[in-house]
């Protein structure tokens, strides 16, 4: 192909663009549907913010593994990304897998939530969650699964209450902080965590939104050309919408929570060196003695190998398994390929301990 | 209940507590004839020199709609507020000149900061002048409705709000770099394949050519320490905006009744630490009972360990014959009941 054609192929293209951007307009004013976490599932505790979904069992021939399983989403987004359609949802997998799946919905912080610090969230929210689980279901022990944030806060929650835990699964899930390889933690290094609290309150979420799109300013651009590219293809066009939803729905993170995040774990990361103290207890996590499953992508690059994999050195147990998935941050959980893998080795690995 | 209405009532409560809420129905048909009034004239006359006729239209509106209610409504007030916007128009035009002055210089760019500091000391000054010729004199607020703290800390605010969009420009330059060395590698690339006689086969090779170079680039550059620095010196004008612009809030605020920010800070800051206070004692009653109930069952067990004496068995057997009774009695009493 010489200049000239390959110029005309530009034209062409640029000429067929506002007819595309005309047709997009017509598919997203013609109410597609892009409904989220659709899987059925009941509100069984809730305080303040804070509500615990007990999903539906899917089987019903096939025994239910006994120990359940309680899956602590983050702070940033919500937990609707792993729940995002029928035949794409993480969630439903487990559920086919024959778990008992509970999950905490942090909701949406208000300035009334604003002094809500590191050992509320672990050591009320989660600790009265996992206390609820235990208690309704007799069991001693429960499975907690984190992901990403929340799979750091099942880390701590396991070194600081490691009667309740049974088994431990991280999933993308950061521990090791002072590394180079993301843009992400480098930035958050150089910020003034004292004067963002003092400005803002609470993090609001559209700002972190700004920073995690501009992490990644190629791909954020790209996939609107994608979209157009996929716009006759109804199923395609839910799921990105669907998508779109999870990244721009972003609640805000309160205040004293994020000076910690930043300052504690970003900055000092305290968490990996057993410096880390909550409420005036120590966070070791050589006292992690359960079993423990890290997940992470091979290619995150919000939450890089090199985030994720020292947890695994790190604890005290001596049952871990380490996954590396071809995938990046949220593939574990939608890519097409992997999610499908990946909630089958959990369930497998839960019911062989 | 018409809500510009409503709220220009609530202005009307908030300067003069004495007004009378039993003509609220006749203020309401006022405000909304004076709206009409005005809207009704804002299409052709809304642009330059027509202004000022539009606004002393509107004014004569409003003083007829207030002649007609006269006679059901004490107006001396409300008469002494229009009288004094009629005769303060041109402040009140003025005013919007420079609004208008400083949206042109902040959105076409061709102003200087020291222009635009300019026009917004101009602006400001308009605007005390405006608020003291109108609401000061009448409501009896001292100087010029606000103290020379507030103002000084709003021309902060309004200083720190430049710097931040300055430094979202220098931000948008210094992160479209990247995109600029792609696009002289891509040419580089074209004319290098070109000459080797390798050239691209088709416009999709070339954007994903594109694509691959500039996420390589982007990356490079977020993590060095210039994307790094870049983004931390954004965020940090934003948060000297933001802090500026919340000690600025708050004055107003202050001056119309409502809590501050800090206020509501320390009123969270309060129940938060009363919840907290009241998790830690929920929790020690939880570990108390747990001790409870693991010393009762201690308990149990060295009762059940000790031996057994004939007479408190005897006694035990009575005790028990006498709940059976009890129990019969109790369920012959119930059970018409149930068949009845």
């Amino acid at each position: 192909m010489n200049y000239q054609q390959i110029i005309e192929s530009i034209e062409k293209d640029v000429k067929e663009f506002p007819k595309k951007v005309l047709r997009a307009s017509e598919v997203l004013t013609g109410n597609p549907d892009y409904r989220v976490a659709k899987t059925p599932a009941d509100v069984v505790y809730s305080e303040d913010k804070l509500k615990l979904l007990h999903y539906h069992r899917r089987v019903k021939k096939k025994k239910i593994h006994k120990t359940p399983v309680l899956i602590v989403y983050a702070l940033i987004n919500r937990y609707i990304m792993l729940d995002l359609e029928p035949g794409r949802s993480f969630i439903q997998n487990l559920l086919n897998e024959g778990l008992d799946v509970y999950l905490i919905d942090w909701g949406y912080p208000t300035g009334a939530d604003r002094y809500l610090d590191l050992d509320d969230y672990i050591n009320h929210y989660v600790d009265t969650a996992v206390r609820w689980i235990r208690s309704e279901t007799k069991s001693k022990k429960i499975n907690l699964m984190g992901v990403c944030m929340g799979g750091t806060f099942s880390v701590i929650y396991a070194a600081l209450h490691p009667k309740k835990v049974k088994n431990l699964i991280t999933l993308a899930t950061p521990t090791q902080f002072d590394i180079d390889d993301a843009g992400l933690f480098l930035w958050a290094r150089g910020f003034d965590v004292d004067k963002a609290v003092e400005g803002l309150g609470n993090l609001p979420g559209d700002l972190a939104n700004i920073l995690y799109l501009l992490v990644s300013p190629v791909a954020t651009a790209t996939k609107y050309i994608q979209f157009l590219d996929g716009i006759e293809n109804p199923k395609f066009v839910s799921t990105f919408l669907r998508m779109e939803k999870w990244i721009f729905d972003s609640p805000d993170m309160a205040g004293e929570f994020f000076r910690e995040w930043i300052r504690d774990f970003m900055q000092r990361n305290l968490l990996i060196r057993n410096r880390l103290i909550i409420d005036g207890r120590k966070v070791d996590l050589r006292k992690i003695k359960c079993p423990l499953l890290n997940v992470f992508g091979k290619n995150d690059y919000l939450a890089p190998p090199s985030t994720a994999k020292p947890l695994s050195g790190a604890v005290g147990s001596k049952d871990v398994t380490t996954v590396g998935v071809d995938t990046g941050h949220v593939g574990i959980f939608v890519g097409s390929k992997s999610y499908k893998t990946i909630s089958p080795k959990i369930a497998k690995w839960i019911r062989e301990r | 209940m018409n809500i510009g209405a409503d709220l220009f009532l609530q202005m009307l409560k908030g300067l003069y507590p004495g007004y009378a809420e039993t003509d609220l129905e006749k203020w309401q048909e006022w405000f909304q004839k004076a709206g009409q009034n005005f809207f009704g004239d804002v299409s052709d006359k809304v642009k330059g020199e027509g202004a000022e006729a539009l606004f002393r239209s509107w004014m004569e509106g409003v003083q007829q709609a207030l002649a007609k209610e006269t006679s059901s409504v004490n107006s001396e007030i409300p008469d002494k507020i229009f009288d004094s916007i009629i005769q303060n128009g041109h402040l009140y035009i003025e005013f919007m000149n420079t609004v208008l002055e400083a949206a042109k210089a902040a959105h076409v760019g061709d102003a200087t900061d020291e222009m635009l500091h300019e026009i917004y000391t101009k602006m400001t000054q308009q605007y005390f002048s405006l608020y003291q010729a109108n609401i000061g004199k009448l409501a009896g607020v001292p100087q010029f409705g606000i103290h020379r703290e507030a103002q000084h800390q709003i021309m902060a605010a309004i200083d720190s709000y430049h710097r931040f969009t300055g430094s979202v420009g220098d931000f948008l330059l210094k992160f479209s770099m990247p995109l600029k060395d792609a696009m002289n590698m891509l040419q580089q690339a074209i004319r290098d394949r070109d000459a080797a006689g390798d050239g691209f086969k088709s416009a999709k090779e070339i954007y994903d050519f594109a694509v691959n170079i500039l996420e390589k680039r982007y990356d490079e550059y977020i993590k060095s320490p210039e994307g790094v620095q870049n983004v931390v010196d954004l965020v940090e004008k934003y948060l000297d905006y933001k802090k500026k612009q919340n000690i600025a809030r708050d004055i107003w605020f202050r001056l119309l009744s409502i809590p501050t920010r800090k206020e509501m800070e320390d009123v969270y800051k309060g129940i938060y630490d009363l919840k907290k206070k009241t998790r830690k004692q929920d929790a020690l009653i939880r570990k108390q009972n747990k001790k409870i109930k693991a010393l009762k069952r201690k308990l149990q067990n060295v009762e059940s360990a000790l031996p057994r004496k004939k007479s408190s068995a005897k006694s035990v057997g009575k005790r028990r014959a006498k709940s059976k009774a009890a129990a019969k009695g109790s369920r012959k009493s119930k059970s018409p009941k149930k068949t009845g």
